[in-house]
């Protein structure tokens, strides 16, 4: 019982809910009803209820949904609590699809930033989605420039786009903040992987020195963010993955180390990734 | 030995349990009270949030930079520099005068002030009626005896009130009873209120410990003097890149 509520709690407050699956959602939305509201203090019954109004939002129980919103409506001021606000919002968006009314709900008080953020992510939805989503994180990056979520957002954005630089530079921002969230690091060697991809897909002339060092640097980047990751967390499977592709381009690795493969960095490289590709088979195979 | 006082028992009724009863509820009242005249907390303006804000992602930068390459650091270096000797992200203008601002014109100031006085007058308004009334109607009473022995040093703290210097440290007095239950409820209180956020306020106020609220008072550093300053931090900082040797270190750990 009280190991169950603990964990509901963690739940709601950590918002891992948003990456369930089907399956873990229904069962937390059988645990949150099972747990009825005895021994809860006001706080935690009402931090529950705002929980599964999220979640029956997300299994199509609408109508849950709708009695939940009641209940923290006919509880709270709506025109002072933001959290509310967002709860009304998002209940207009998802099931009465009235646009218009989600977002006016939004725009009243230019102080509740929250409010702002989830009124940028509106635009994603409009013709140009990605660009003018893009100019509006940028602008409400502008108004709260240490908001890790939309940097989070901001840089998949690019990474969508295929604006692979501005998308790392973007994930840093995040890791500057929180300098041990390996799945961060992780993402960052990925960025590194496809813009890795992307300069050796449009390289025309690949027979140039600085081409060649420019790619290498690039895949080397990568490698080392994947290395990170795993440095942090040993058992991180994605991790190790991330090293055995960068240090398995075979194809890339033949065509450098034939004609470059005397220049100090490529050998190095080539010397490092031999080693490391032993290491994460034998890793990866383990975990 | 002084030999024993007979107290009426119906003292018991008619003082002991109505005083306790009274605390209990007046303290409830009160915390009900409190809640509702204290405002809910205040939003930042936007504004200052977002100077606050931008100081906090220097801040940061200046803290864990070892997660950057070494371009990506004198890339941000630059740009951070740069961008605090500006004036994009202030609050609000920087006026040329040096003459302070008066902090008791300053609203947020002002609510703090009168958050203050709400919470003292809540607290010595129900004190003094109850202490008033114990005063004009149980004044000098002795309304208890304590099942256990205590030492002399009680004396002051039990028998408050009454001048009896050589009674018994056993027998407890009605103005001290008060004194007990106003410090000693706050179990009774977690029970009846269900909510120790509450109870914590209503028993600080209760032992008259305030809060002095923050003014903010002359003198505090103007933003454009803490962005200069933090520039100038910026430009002495130091950077270690983690990814040095990190294939090394691996490869030696596994």
């Amino acid at each position: 019982m009280t190991l169950l509520k603990t964990k509901l709690l963690k739940i709601a407050k950590s918002g891992v809910f948003q990456d369930f699956t089907p399956q873990q959602l229904s069962e937390t939305r059988e645990e949150i009803l099972s747990l009825g509201t005895d021994g809860l203090t006001t706080v935690e019954v009402y931090t529950l209820l705002e929980l599964q109004f999220y979640i029956s939002l997300l299994t199509n129980h609408d109508v849950e949904a709708k009695a939940c919103l009641d209940r923290l409506v006919d509880q709270f001021d709506t025109e002072k609590s933001q959290r509310i606000k967002l709860l009304q919002s998002l209940y207009l968006e998802a099931v009465a699809g009235d646009e218009k009314k989600a977002t006016d709900i939004l725009c009243r008080d230019p102080d509740e930033m929250n409010l702002s953020r989830r009124l940028t992510s509106f635009s994603r939805k409009r013709a140009n989605g990605s660009e003018s989503f893009i100019n509006n994180l940028i602008f409400y990056l502008d108004l709260n420039p240490s908001d890790l979520k939309s940097w989070g957002e901001l840089g998949s954005q690019y990474s969508k786009v295929g604006n692979y630089e501005k998308s790392v530079y973007c994930y840093k921002e995040i890791l500057l903040r929180e300098p041990f969230a390996y799945n961060i690091f992780y993402l960052v060697g990925l960025e590194y992987y496809h813009w890795f991809l992307q300069a050796d897909l449009n390289n025309n002339n690949k027979d140039k020195k600085d081409k060649v060092l420019e790619a290498v640097e690039l895949l080397s980047q990568a490698r080392n963010h994947f290395l990170r990751s795993i440095e942090i967390s040993e058992s991180y499977k994605k991790g190790w993955e991330g090293v055995y592709a960068v240090s398995n381009v075979k194809e890339f690795n033949d065509r450098i180390g034939g004609k470059w493969g005397q220049v100090k960095e490529v050998k190095k490289f080539l010397a490092d990734g031999d080693k490391l590709r032993e290491l994460s088979k034998s890793k990866i195979e383990s975990i | 030995m002084s030999p024993d006082l007979l107290l009426d028992p119906q003292l018991k009724y008619w003082v002991l349990l109505p005083i306790s009863f009274v605390m209990v509820l007046v303290g409830i009242l009160r915390a009900n009270v409190t809640q509702l005249m204290s405002g809910g907390p205040k939003l930042t303006p936007f504004k200052k949030f977002r100077e606050q804000s931008f100081l906090g992602r220097v801040g940061a930068f200046r803290a864990n930079n070892s997660v950057l390459t070494e371009q990506e650091f004198q890339q941000r270096q630059e740009y951070f520099i740069a961008t605090l000797n500006t004036d994009h992200f202030y609050s609000e203008p920087i006026s040329e005068d040096d003459k302070p601002a008066n902090p008791f014109t300053d609203p947020s100031t002002n609510d703090a002030m009168m958050n203050m006085m709400k919470g003292n007058l809540m607290n010595y308004i129900p004190q003094t009626l109850i202490m008033g009334w114990i005063n004009y109607f149980f004044a000098g009473f002795v309304i208890m005896k304590l099942p256990f022995p205590l030492t002399d040093s009680f004396k002051q703290m039990l028998q408050n009130g009454v001048a009896t210097p050589d009674l018994n440290v056993r027998y407890v007095s009605s103005i001290s009873w008060y004194f007990v239950n106003l410090l000693g409820l706050r179990p009774i209180y977690t029970i009846l209120l269900q909510d120790s956020s509450a109870v914590d306020a209503l028993m600080q106020q209760q032992s008259q410990t305030q809060q002095v609220p923050t003014i903010g008072g002359p003198g505090g550093p103007k933003v454009d003097k803490v962005y200069k300053a933090e520039a100038e931090n910026l430009q002495v900082v130091d950077h270690k890149s983690i990814f040095d040797g990190i294939v090394e270190r691996v490869l030696e750990a596994n």
